[in-house]
């Protein structure tokens, strides 16, 4: 009965060990290069305690002859994980290295011991067991190397957690003894994995159509990428966009530049969220300098770990920028052409009128001082048409590349003075209320300041235009400015009703309007927050009362004066 | 030919001023105020002017809530005709659109303004604005 169970034992826990050995070595082919080594070393631990359980059990020259060969194996890979190249790319596997190396000196021991063993049956299984029993605490060790190593797919590292953790329920179930209920357990279990090992086909096959699908996706970005080999640096793969940034093809010299240059401002500081974009400036041999905002992460790329750099041209996308500026611009400058038209009409007419009143008093010889104040008159109406050319001067201006300090009372007075007179036509009140220390500066480009409040102020007017209002309240728009700490709040709010649900969180993107084609650009508040950043500043807006209100912050200095603080 | 009147509506003191000197000079009498409720003020209190001349971007009252305005009122507190004068620079408006017998576009030309004034009282017969009393 005894033996009869044995050899059933055997030949399970062969069959079992077949079974492990097949799946062990699918995965390996889908980890591949990536860990291999690490991979290795914990097969062959996984075959030792295969090895000694057997040897455990049947203690014969036999067994111990194959339990001698996979130590030596083990022995033999061991060094591999600290010592080679691939092995150095184990994560953390300095504070590994001392534990792998008591396990090679585990081994001697037991190698050592193994030549001398006594020929009795229970001697050599109670020292295979204590051999065993002193292997089984470091197999956790190359576990989670081997986790550490590689990037797993999902099902398959699952699936090896599984096969790692099975050994180990053997010798609880050969301590129950039942020969039978043990080989029908083991059947299970082989049931069980053959269902796993077609798990894991799938996987694979997902595995390798998710790389494909990358690779396109990856060619039809618009962004450059790049996949670099990290201990090398070698070029692995650039898409269109990479090779047309840097304008020739992996292996160029230009390239081991750009790869050294966007690693090394990675730096250490490597973590996946937010703000790990590093701007990147980059001659490219024929002149050109690259401006560059570059993010580096790690992925697999053909089962092999690889650093991803992607990179965004910003001298592209500042170009873009002054191009929506300046589109936003007109757009609005058309939006008022109108406005303008009639305002230039009144002196004209004013003007012509004056001139011919003028004329005609010469002829009845009127007295020199009528013809004199026609004149006065007419010059004065000249200078109006002139304020208002000058501020349509203002607005067409080209924006300057750099920062300026600027008064901020003006700047105010000359934006709201350019929708006035609209205003005052639209029968809307514009109420200022202004608590600011004298001669309070802010820092920035004051025409791009000053378009920033008379887009607001200009969408206040229109919303009063666009729906029903709920109050009777009177038209009215309240412009404020004061210090609130060490910034300054330029506040516009009106009573029109409010923001339309549907663009409340979208506002500041550019594009969005819900104004028709003619009269709305969506660029206004888009444009608006890009001016005020540029200043150092934010822009925020919402619905509050029966309104819109939007409040710009921006830093401040008042020249000539000790601290900037609250007005006196 | 009888002294014919105008009332001059602009929100632009200098500019109403200087259309009513030019009636004046020409033997006609005008009247200036810069409101649309000051010109129906005016007009109910029964100064019936031959022509209503009115701009028509004005705060308060624009041009066309005064038309309408004037249009109901009694017939014989209408002024004759009614012509608008207005600085927008849209050239497809027409007259019919603001209820008016003419429309002028600013800067006017006064000669040409005269000139059509004076065809209108000589061509058109006699009598109140034919606005629908309501
Ligand atoms: N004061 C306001 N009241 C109500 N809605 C507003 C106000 N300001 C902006 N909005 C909404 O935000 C949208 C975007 O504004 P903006 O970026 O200036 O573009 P645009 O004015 O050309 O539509 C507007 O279409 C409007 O729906
Ligand atoms: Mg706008």
């Amino acid at each position: 009965m005894l033996i009869a169970t044995s050899i059933g034992m055997l030949v399970a826990t062969l069959e079992l060990y077949r079974s492990q050995s097949a799946q062990q070595a699918l995965l390996a082919t889908s980890i591949r290069t990536s860990g291999w080594v690490a991979y290795q070393a914990e097969l062959e631990f996984v075959n030792t305690h295969m090895a000694l359980e057997i040897a455990r059990v049947i203690p014969g020259d036999a067994q111990l002859a194959d339990l001698s060969l996979r130590m030596e194996i083990l022995l033999s890979r061991l060094p591999i994980l600290y010592d080679s190249e691939e092995g150095r790319m184990i994560a953390q596997i300095d504070l590994f290295k001392p534990r792998i190396q008591e396990i090679e000196r585990l081994l001697e021991t037991c190698l050592d011991q193994l030549q001398s063993l006594p020929p009795d049956a229970a001697a050599r299984a109670s020292a295979v067991s204590r051999w065993r029993d002193e292997l089984e605490p470091y197999g956790p060790i190359l576990k989670t190397m081997l986790r550490e190593s590689v990037l797993f797919n999902e099902q398959i590292g699952e699936r090896e957690r599984q096969l790692a953790e099975t050994p180990a329920t053997i010798p609880v179930v050969l301590g129950f003894g039942s020969g039978g209920v043990l080989i029908m357990l083991l059947l299970l279990q082989l049931r069980r994995d053959r269902r796993a090992l077609g798990e894991i086909r799938t996987a694979r096959a997902a595995q390798q159509g998710l790389e494909t699908s990358l690779k396109s996706l990856i060619d039809a970005v618009p962004a450059g990428i790049v996949l670099v080999r990290p201990g090398t640096r070698e070029v692995l793969f650039a898409n269109p966009r990479a090779r047309s940034l840097i304008g020739s093809d992996g292996g160029h010299p230009d390239w081991a530049a750009l790869t050294s240059a966007a690693l090394a401002v990675s730096g250490e500081t490597e973590s996946d969220q937010g703000e790990d974009r590093k701007p990147l400036v980059l001659n490219r041999p024929d002149g050109r300098i690259l401006s560059l905002l570059t993010v580096v992460r790690d992925m697999v790329w053909q089962a092999e770990p690889v650093k991803l750099i992607a990179m965004a041209d910003l001298t592209k996308l500042r170009d873009t920028e002054l191009q929506l500026v300046h589109a936003s611009k007109l757009a609005s400058l058309g939006e008022m052409a109108s406005a303008i038209g009639h305002e230039l009409n009144q002196p004209l007419s004013v003007i012509r009128l004056a001139a011919e009143n003028a004329l005609r008093g010469l002829d009845r010889s009127i007295g020199r001082d009528v013809t004199a104040s026609k004149l006065v008159r007419i010059v004065g109406q000249v200078e109006r048409a002139q304020r208002i050319t000058d501020q349509i001067r203002r607005y067409g201006r080209l924006p300057s590349s750099q920062n300026q300090h600027f008064p901020l009372r003006p700047a105010l007075d000359l934006a709201i003075g350019f929708v006035a007179n609209q205003y005052r036509l639209a029968g809307i009140a514009l109420l200022g209320s202004f608590d600011l220390p004298a001669g309070i500066e802010v820092s920035g480009d004051q025409t791009m300041f000053e378009q920033v409040i008379v887009n607001l102020l200009v969408n206040s007017k229109d919303a009063f235009a666009e729906g029903p209002r709920r109050s009777s309240a009177p038209l009215t728009v309240h412009v404020s400015a004061k210090i609130e700490g060490s910034v300054v709040a330029i506040s516009v709010s009106d009573n029109a009703g409010g923001i339309a649900q549907i663009v409340l969180d979208r506002l500041f993107q550019p594009l969005v309007t819900t104004k028709p084609a003619e009269k709305g650009t969506g660029l206004g508040l888009a444009l608006a927050r890009k001016i005020v950043r540029d200043m150092a500043g934010e822009i925020v807006g919402g619905n509050r009362d029966d309104g819109a209100t939007f409040v710009i912050t921006v830093p401040f200095q008042i020249p000539d004066c000790a601290a900037p603080g609250g007005p006196s | 030919m009888p002294p014919r009147s105008v009332l001059i509506c602009d929100d632009e003191p200098e500019l109403a001023e200087e259309i009513a000197e030019f009636f004046i000079a020409l033997g006609w009498s005008a009247r200036i105020v810069n409101s649309g409720p000051e010109a129906l003020r005016l007009l109910e209190s029964g100064f019936s002017p031959t022509f209503l001349m009115t701009d028509l971007r004005m705060p308060g009252m624009t041009g066309e809530e005064l038309i309408a305005r004037v249009r109901r009122l009694p017939a014989h507190l209408r002024p004759r005709y009614v012509v608008v004068v207005t600085g927008h620079i849209w050239e497809t408006m027409t007259p019919a659109e603001f209820d008016a017998d003419r429309l002028f576009t600013k800067p006017i030309d006064p000669d040409a303004l005269v000139a059509e004034l004076d065809r209108m009282t000589g061509a058109l017969p006699a009598g109140p604005y034919r606005g629908e009393a309501s």
